[in-house]
């Protein structure tokens, strides 16, 4: 992310990390994590199972506190002033508990008492939208018809901030749809929506913003289409296995064998790139393309990856952090 | 109201709408039970039961309260939605105390009116012997301690995640509560208030203790309810521990050498997710039965606190719902969030999982009978170990078939004792002619268990539908039904056979003459008045006016008291003692004299005659055997104990008249009309149930009793074979008096005829033989 981009998130930013520790016994959630997020945009977090995604989104929300470190969001502080925040946002868990015996209409009745009038209208709304039907308990609905519900309460007040926390695992594709949908019209007037998930193929969808936490650590935090446009693929054909051919110059996140084919995922990547593979290097078939998101993802979070160390280049012994 | 408020209240009442309806509709059907054997049977007795129901439903609703509203929230994971709303915690507290308070509120105003109801509706046939207890002082005892279950609970419940290890921390907690509070009642009525200070201090105390019981629950309740918060450090924390860095490599006890077979590892699992709540509940158990055994043995049961205290009935109430809460925790694990989907979509055999989820909780409950067994002295007698033993059983089988039922886990908790209680309600019209009833309900259980046997299947896939509800139903419907059953079955089908010989040899039998009009028994004097002419000449020891005279209990009783008054060291008073106790040996000579001339009834001879020579003679030994009774003085006595021994009847006659008494008594006894029927004093059909059944067993029983009596020597004692229940008060009847030890010690037919010459040969055994050492 260059600096313009830095600047202008941190003075927008909707919510603030500032050097962020949590660790729960011997474990380490979040180490060092810092982040501001901008307005009016989907910004992704994306990380695997126990990145610490759902511990950041716990703390932003005030229901555990940073062992270390400032968290706000909206302007106000995580720690003490959780309450007006709670009020100022909506939040879906990964696994929504709602009461099993209400039906949408009762929680939705239920829910309005502790917000602002116009809750319930825009809840109702919103419902008749996602066809959910009114006189079903909540223990007789489907998966996809409870996520709705659950949907539907967090954005009836019309929160600045939406917070999904693995919103769409497990739902069918139409659902799936609605969601993604929802969300790019939330930051189309203006809100924001900070999505933690690891369908990645979704968020390459609707995010304009990307986190990547790796081990409690933030690896990456960058406008999609910025971090797409760095971060390239080449691919090498080699003559015969075992050859020995240059590493492409920029910063080199992984290398892949593949038989006789090597691919490297680069970040600025320069356009002379090709005058490092002469005839004798024993490498044909070379060619560049965009790294997907999800090649990023891979190349950034795979421990078992290679990671090729070039000894003149102080950049790529540090490619990850770089990114950042 | 505050909006917010308003609809958490609306919340929260509808979360325990399920157990209000349950508690209230049981407080009904429970109460229409006891008017219906008020109904059939306008005992005295029945009147407990209501106050029982009243006092046992609002409590049950204060326990039951906090686990439904606080611990199967958070089970539920509702209560972590809830905290994602802008809702402060205090007010979701407030909600909760509130819904709990007035429905434990409503509970008493309903249990109260129909307590209400039955006093005035059947207070004409029920004598009301429990005024004490409609005190107002009373009344807020009750209230207050309803009030402290609550929130006790409430703060057990915010404290704990898991509802049931609240519960479970719940009983032992209020139990001691109860009698600390008890203890500083009697603390503070002991000493003495000379300046009224004392009783404002008092109240102080008490508004201090209810404000303290009401706040208690904000400390835990904040902390979960509240953001988590953690210390913050003062710098940043050290760089990255390992983190998932570790390889994988699992302890050598989960390798494939130790693969498990498929029994071992349903056992492991059960045994795993049910462990820390039984050892709780065993825990419990042990600790109070043995508390309840020390406290017999440090004290005996001889102290009138120890002996009439209602410590047994609550330890036995306590020992129930502790098995019938292990009996939920067959199946509740698995009923959490369904894990029981885990099983089911395996396809694991349905006969592993069942049995799997029996076997710890099972020997959990075994291990409470075996406490009831061994410790159980301080239940005072044997009938009502056996009835604690089969009422843990009913519990245990109702819990394993409610763990199944529910489709709220927690609710299984309640609904469960609830079961429990309609069982055993459903007894009640039985128990008062019945004593033995009681120990018949643990057959209830056979049913349960079939039924939660037979519910496996669709408890593993969820398929609750209407039809399992009506399965169900008739299972419990089976349960009630099985006990009287079972109870009738087994009690005429133990009938003796028919004895038409024996019968027509009795009937043929020469009565005295003056027989024929003592089947009359308004003509006939008691003994007391027959011998009157006879008391005139020998008068006894003591003063005896007229109405006593009339009663040969109370005569017999001042005799007692005029032999044991006199001190045994001083020459006089020691023959005092050896003249009344000749006197009780003349009256009950003449007495049998009488029964062979046909003059008095039977009964008098096998009701007091053989009693009072027996204490007699036993006084008579004691003052024999007394060694600080000197030589000489001995000496001198030693003519009136002979005096004494001769006026003894003769064995002869003592057998003649023993046989002739029973003879005339079975004679006088075919000629009377029931029900109820009467056998020397004692009733002996067991009540108005199938009267004609009845008859018919009580005359089978008699023929028999009388049979066997009458075919034995008199010195053998009772026949082995004897039916309990043919006299209503089991064993009884053979005056063993082991089990009537604290029970009702009512006069009854001492067969044990055979004491007083063993007596006799003792006391002139040890005459000789002092005798002889005195030379």
């Amino acid at each position: 992310m260059n600096m313009a981009t830095q600047n202008m998130a941190a003075r927008n930013s909707v919510l603030s990390l500032k050097s962020v520790y949590k660790r729960f016994q011997q474990t380490v959630a979040l180490h060092d994590v810092s982040l501001d997020v901008p307005s009016g945009v989907v910004f992704a977090l994306l990380g695997e199972n126990g990145a610490g995604k759902s511990t950041l989104i716990k703390i932003l929300t005030g229901y555990e506190s940073a062992d270390y470190g400032h968290a706000s969001v909206l302007g106000r502080d995580c720690d003490f002033e959780s309450m007006e925040i709670r009020r100022k946002i909506g939040y879906v868990s990964d696994a929504p508990a709602l009461y099993e015996w209400m039906t949408p209409p009762e929680i939705g009745w239920f829910t309005s008492a502790f917000y602002p009038k116009g809750f319930l209208t825009r809840y109702q709304q919103l419902l008749a939208e996602f066809n959910v039907p009114a006189e079903t308990k909540i223990k007789n609905l489907s998966k996809g018809q409870r996520a709705k519900v659950a949907l539907a309460l967090a954005i009836g007040h019309d929160p600045e901030l939406l917070i999904l926390d693995e919103p769409t695992s497990g739902l069918d594709p139409m659902v799936r749809r609605q969601f993604l949908e929802s969300m790019v019209d939330r930051a189309a007037v203006g809100r924001t929506v900070l999505l933690s998930s690891h369908q990645i193929s979704e968020v390459e969808r609707v995010a304009d913003w990307v986190a990547i936490l790796h081990h409690g650590q933030l690896k990456v935090v960058a406008p999609l289409e910025e971090l797409k446009t760095e971060v390239q693929m080449v691919t090498a054909t080699v003559d015969s296995l075992g050859s020995v051919v240059p590493v492409p110059r920029g910063e080199v996140l992984t290398e892949v064998h593949t038989g006789r084919q090597i691919r490297w995922i680069v970040k600025n990547l320069p356009d002379d790139w090709r005058d490092d593979f002469p005839p004798s290097a024993g490498a044909t078939k070379l060619s560049a393309q965009r790294a997907t998101l999800e090649e990023i993802f891979i190349a950034i979070c795979d421990d078992r990856a290679t990671r090729p160390v070039v000894e003149d280049d102080a950049a790529l012994s540090r490619p990850l952090e770089a990114l950042s | 109201m505050n909006v917010a408020l308003r609809h958490l209240l609306w919340k929260d009442t509808r979360m325990i709408a399920s157990l209000a309806t349950a508690i209230l509709v049981g407080t009904l059907v429970f109460q229409l039970m006891i008017w219906f054997t008020i109904w059939a049977n306008a005992s005295p007795s029945n009147i407990y039961y209501t106050i029982a129901l009243w006092i046992l439903m609002p409590n049950l609703m204060a326990l039951g309260v906090p686990p439904m509203l606080v611990g199967s929230e958070e089970e539920s994971g509702t209560l972590g939605w809830l905290r994602s709303l802008p809702v402060p915690w205090p007010l979701v507290v407030v909600s909760k105390s509130l819904v709990g308070v007035i429905a434990v509120g409503v509970s008493w105003v309903f249990s109260s009116l129909l307590l209400w109801m039955t006093i005035s509706v059947w207070e004409s046939v029920l004598p009301l012997t429990v005024e004490s207890m409609l005190q107002s002082d009373a009344i807020r005892g009750f209230a207050f301690f309803s009030l402290e279950l609550l929130f006790t609970g409430f703060f057990l419940a915010y404290l704990c995640r898991s509802p049931l290890r609240g519960l479970i921390i719940l009983v032992p907690t209020i139990v001691g509560l109860f009698y600390a509070m008890q203890w500083v009642e009697a603390w503070w009525d002991s000493h003495e208030d000379p300046h009224h200070l004392w009783s404002i201090g008092r109240v102080l105390i008490t508004i201090a203790y209810t404000a303290f019981l009401i706040l208690m629950p904000l400390l835990p309740a904040r902390r979960r309810l509240a953001r988590r918060r953690s210390r913050k450090s003062a710098g940043p924390p050290p760089g990255l521990a390992e983190r998932d860095d570790q390889p994988y490599a699992p302890s050598a006890m989960l390798g494939e050498a130790s693969r498990p077979a498929m029994w071992r590892a349903f056992l492991w699992q059960a045994w795993r997710q049910q462990s820390r709540p039984l050892i709780g509940l065993a825990i419990v158990a042990v600790l109070l039965m043995t508390a309840f055994w020390l406290r017999t043995f440090l004290f005996g049961l001889t102290r009138p606190w120890v002996s009439s205290d209602n410590m047994p009935l609550i330890v036995s109430v306590v020992l129930v719902l502790v098995c019938t809460w292990m009996g939920c925790l067959c199946f509740y694990p698995d009923s959490i969030s369904r894990r029981h989907f885990f099983l089911a979509d395996r396809g694991f055999p349905k006969r592993h999982v069942w049995w799997s989820r029996i076997v710890a909780p099972a020997l959990a409950m075994v291990l409470v009978l075996l406490l009831v067994h061994y410790l159980g002295a301080g239940f005072r007698t044997r009938p009502w170990q056996t009835i604690t033993r089969s009422c843990c059983l009913l519990g245990f089988a109702c819990g394993l078939l409610s763990s199944m039922w529910m489709s709220r886990s927690t609710l299984a908790f309640f609904v469960a004792p609830l079961l429990t209680l309609a069982i055993l309600f459903a007894s009640m019209p039985f128990l008062d002619h019945y004593s033995g009833y009681l120990s018949y309900v643990a057959l209830a259980a056979i049913p349960l268990v079939v039924a939660s046997w037979r519910m496996t299947g669709d408890w593993l896939k969820d398929a609750y539908r209407w039809t399992t509800q009506l399965r169900v139903s008739g299972y419990i419907l089976l349960a009630v039904l099985v006990v009287p059953t079972t109870f009738f079955v087994v009690r005429f089908g133990g009938m003796p056979r028919e004895l038409p010989e024996w019968r027509a040899e009795m009937m043929a039998k020469p009565m005295p003459k003056a027989f024929a009009w003592t089947s009359q028994p308004q003509s006939v004097p008691t003994i007391a008045g027959y011998l009157k002419p006879w008391l005139a000449t020998h008068p006894l020891p003591i003063e005896v006016d007229g109405n006593l005279v009339d009663s040969p209990l109370m005569l017999r009783t001042r005799t007692l008291e005029s032999l044991n008054l006199h001190g045994s060291n001083n020459t006089d008073a020691l023959l005092e003692s050896i003249q009344s106790a000749q006197r009780m040996l003349e009256w009950s000579k003449a007495a049998r004299l009488a029964v062979l001339d046909g003059a008095v009834r039977p009964t008098e001879v096998l009701l007091y005659a053989d009693p009072d020579e027996r204490a007699a003679l036993n006084t008579l030994y004691n003052r024999v055997l007394n060694l600080h009774v000197d030589a000489e003085t001995l000496a001198m006595v030693t003519p009136a104990i002979e005096d004494a021994l001769d006026a003894m009847a003769s064995e002869d006659l003592r057998e003649e008249s023993w046989r002739m008494a029973l003879a005339m008594e079975w004679r006088l006894y075919q000629s009377r009309r029931g029900p109820p029927k009467m056998f020397a004093g004692t009733y002996v059909d067991g009540g108005n149930y199938f009267p004609r059944l009845e008859r018919r067993r009580a005359d089978r029983n008699v023929d028999y009793a009388v049979h066997s009596l009458l075919s034995h020597r008199v010195d053998d004692g009772p026949p082995s074979s004897a039916d309990f229940y043919t006299f209503g008060v089991p064993v009884d009847i053979w005056g063993t008096g082991t089990d009537t030890y604290y029970g009702r010690y009512e006069d009854r037919i001492d067969f044990y005829v055979g004491l007083g010459p063993y007596y006799k040969a003792l006391i002139e055994q040890t005459l000789q033989c002092r005798r002889a050492s005195d030379r």
